[in-house]
């Protein structure tokens, strides 16, 4: 009830309404007088002054342009019947509605999912300086892509545009220091990884230089998801043991939950430290390599800088090196890769969806205005300016709007929650 | 004499009459119109439709002042007095007026 009374408020008409009727009665009561006074009968007096003073509603409301308040009042008015409009004929003005908000839900929701996979950076800072880097047999002997940890070293050692050089590689293991073993998704990482991805640990600390080196103590980082999964969000978990495969693992920190890299499904990052004895052939190759370029650094030059590099290991290792340059690519668009092309694909059908629905609203709403016709020359008649029909035709189109527009972004959020569901 | 038709008078000549009218003393919306009827031997004869919309106007813009008050009749009306602004406003618009008039007198005389 009391949202009643608030709007009936604002459409209530001002005093200054009030005034202007005093006024006016004033004029027409003298006009009567003068007429009385020429031997009219009381009746036929005022009868005569009002033919006298005109159309009284019309030009009351000509005064009544003249305040500015009035806008507000005429925009009041007109939503009024525009709402009663729409009630009036439920059935269009749910089509109408329910194709707007069609329209609109599904392009928003598309283009929340442009926003969050291409326009917006990836969630690290200065997203745009990291490179994914592979090499490449110029002579297409070897399809493998993936880095040899002493290359990888060499690499971060001898460029000169890159802030650090790192890498990472994945595998499926067990882990059974719980009542039952579980899977876990392990990234092993080369040193200086969170450095260059330039994300700390949201608990704990990351891994020291001891740590990264072979025979150093075994350790892990754990993800937001397994610390909740595993230990329930217990702080205590920094100092735990986990035993993966045949290794145990004192967990030393726990990422932050946005930290999803190289997957949503990793478990645990623990080092691969380069200088163990299993990783000193130049053509045992398991690392995809990440870098950070320093800053106002091209991803040209690093590619141009990281391939005299790799000329320089050619000459010092002809036998593996000598064939091989270096792939450098921006993180952004190895992630975001094909899916980029067939999102504004996607994104450009829903739009000329959008484009359709809006014809068949103009087409359903024309017929109906040709419908109307009648109504529209008997308000001209009455009285009513051109612009105040135009103005109710139009609020009449913006209350559907509002409503469709309002429906559409609840379709949209809907829409964004089931997507996110299922990442 | 004939009233001349509405469309006659010229753009913002009704602002001026009625600035003029309401300089020599208070008077109210009927009063104006009385007036410039009678001042004018009925030539000019304002619409209500335009007075009423322009004295808004006008009071808006800060030329008029009004005041409720007891017209001659014993009635409660609305009485109408030129602000010190519309002062102003009355004087240059005279003065446009005059070098108008005598700027389309010259013309006309010189055609002649």
């Amino acid at each position: 009830m009391g949202i009643f009374a608030t709007l009936r408020s604002i459409f209530r008409r001002k005093p200054a309404d009030a005034a202007l009727e005093r006024e006016i009665a004033f004029h027409i009561e003298t006009l009567t007088d003068v007429w009385m006074e020429r031997g009219k009968s009381p009746e036929e007096a005022r009868r005569l002054a009002l033919l006298e003073f005109g159309g009284r509603e019309q030009f009351k409301q000509q005064v009544r342009e003249v305040h500015v308040s009035a806008f507000a009042e005429q925009l009041g008015f007109n939503l009024k019947a525009a709402i009663r409009f729409l009630c009036k004929s439920p059935s269009f003005s749910l089509v109408v509605m329910v194709t707007l908000a069609i329209g609109i839900g599904v392009n928003s929701a598309m283009f929340s999912a442009i926003d969050a996979v291409v326009l917006r950076p990836l969630p690290f800072p200065a997203a745009d300086q990291l490179l994914t880097l592979y090499q490449h047999d110029s002579r297409g002997r070897d399809a493998n892509r993936f880095v040899a940890p002493v290359r990888l070293e060499d690499w971060n050692r001898l460029n000169s545009t890159l802030q650090g050089v790192s890498g990472y590689y994945t595998d499926d293991l067990s882990e059974t220091s719980g009542p039952l073993p579980e899977r876990v998704d392990e990234a092993f990482v080369a040193p200086r990884f969170l450095q260059v991805m330039g994300t700390a640990p949201a608990l704990g600390r990351t891994f020291t230089t001891q740590e990264e080196h072979f025979g150093g103590p075994n350790a892990a980082l754990i993800s937001y998801t397994f610390w909740q999964r595993r230990f329930h969000g217990d702080p205590a978990a920094v100092g735990r043991k986990l035993k993966i495969g045949i290794f145990s693992y004192t967990v030393v920190g726990v990422m932050p939950a946005s930290f999803a890299f190289p997957s949503r499904d990793v478990d645990l990052w623990a080092p691969s430290p380069p200088d163990a004895p299993y990783s000193q052939s130049r053509e045992s190759t398991w690392f995809t390599g990440v870098g950070r370029m320093k800053q106002r650094i091209t991803v040209k030059q690093a590619l141009a800088d990281l391939n005299s590099v790799q000329a320089l290991l050619g000459r010092q290792f002809p036998k593996p090196d000598a064939d091989l340059e270096v792939q450098a690519s921006p993180l952004k668009q190895v992630i975001v890769g094909d899916v980029r092309n067939s999102l504004w694909l996607l994104y450009g059908s829903v739009l000329v969806l959008l484009l359709i629905a809006c014809l068949n609203i103009a087409a359903l709403l024309l017929a109906r205005t040709a419908d109307r016709e009648h109504e529209i020359a008997i308000r001209f008649s009455l009285g009513a300016s051109r612009a105040a029909v135009v103005a109710q035709l139009l609020s009449e189109v913006f209350a559907l709007a509002l409503a469709g527009a309002f429906a559409g972004l609840l379709v949209a959020a809907l829409a964004a929650i089931s997507h996110r569901g299922t990442i | 004499m004939a009233p001349l038709e509405k469309t006659d008078l010229l753009q913002g000549t009704l602002d001026l009459l009625i600035l003029k009218v309401v300089a020599l003393a208070p008077v109210h919306g009927y009063g104006i119109s009385q007036r410039i009827r009678q001042i004018s031997e009925d030539v000019l004869q304002v619409q209500q439709g335009s007075l009423y919309p322009a004295l808004h106007r006008l009071e808006k813009r800060g030329w008029l002042e009004a005041d409720w008050g007891e017209s001659e009749n014993g009635r409660q009306a609305k009485f109408y007095r030129l602000s010190a602004l519309g002062k102003q406003q009355l004087a240059a618009e005279q003065q446009t007026w005059d070098r108008l008039s005598r700027a389309v007198t010259n013309i006309l005389q010189t055609a002649q």
